[in-house]
């Protein structure tokens, strides 16, 4: 089994910041399962870019606004 | 729980519980008989029906499960809602990206445990073994290697990946 993401997020920070949207209607905007939803805000699961940009157009933010890499690698 | 992740629930344990009452049943018998006079063929095809038929049964009752908790909510949020429900538009059986690559991954790790396990009845074929055990083994290469497929993706699930 591979790791988990490195990608981090600002899903839940833009769900409240956009009238408390629930992880129930960013999915149907989506068009995802509440279940990957809640896996990408946890870190647990890195979408494809093409689910990426659906999620950031859900906002109406840039990519990089949602989803964020570390520069330098791991230790 | 998506929807796949139950199916794999429903794969794990269904495909765990069944063939061990089979195994049971004819290992016993292979205690105490020559295992060329024992008539493992019929239940053998038996087993594999059932758990055919137990699979569908479980993704029945799984959907109609999932669908009174999601009314029971909806009647718990706001009373008169979960009658206003459409089961069409509720998708209970929906799957997205994560669920396929999860689904893969599962499958993947499942066809190389099978390809591997495999190798056991091989041998016995090579060494002109009794079809007993060449058949059974086969047939305990496929519950393994189901069994590993349904607890990767569980796991994958649960963990991320």
């Amino acid at each position: 089994m591979g790791k988990p993401t490195k990608v981090t997020n600002a899903i839940r920070a833009l769900r409240f910041a956009h009238g408390e949207m629930t992880q129930a209607e960013l999915a149907d905007r989506v068009d995802v399962t509440r279940q990957t939803i809640i896996a990408i805000e946890q870190g647990r699961y890195s979408p494809s870019l093409e689910m990426a940009f659906r999620i950031a157009r859900a906002f109406n933010v840039p990519l990089d606004d949602v989803f964020q890499y570390p520069d330098s690698p791991e230790p | 729980m998506s929807w796949e992740e139950k199916s794999a629930w429903i794969q794990g344990v269904l495909g765990t519980l069944v063939p061990v009452v089979y195994f049971v049943n004819i290992l016993g018998q292979a205690r105490n008989t020559a295992v060329a006079k024992i008539a493992y063929q019929q239940p053998l095809l038996i087993t594999i029906g059932v758990m055919i038929g137990l699979f569908v049964a479980g993704y029945i009752v799984a959907y109609i499960a999932t669908y009174i908790a999601t009314y029971v909510r909806a009647e718990a949020a706001s009373p008169g809602a979960g009658d206003k429900l459409d089961a069409d538009k509720l998708h209970i059986d929906k799957t997205d990206e994560r669920d396929k690559k999860i689904n893969q991954f599962g499958e993947y790790v499942g066809l190389t445990v099978l390809s591997v396990c495999m190798l056991v009845p091989f041998g016995l074929a090579m060494m002109d073994r009794e079809t007993f055990w060449i058949a059974n083994t086969m047939f305990a290469a496929g519950v393994v290697s189901g069994l590993v497929s349904a607890v990767v993706k569980i796991v994958t699930y649960r963990r991320g990946r």
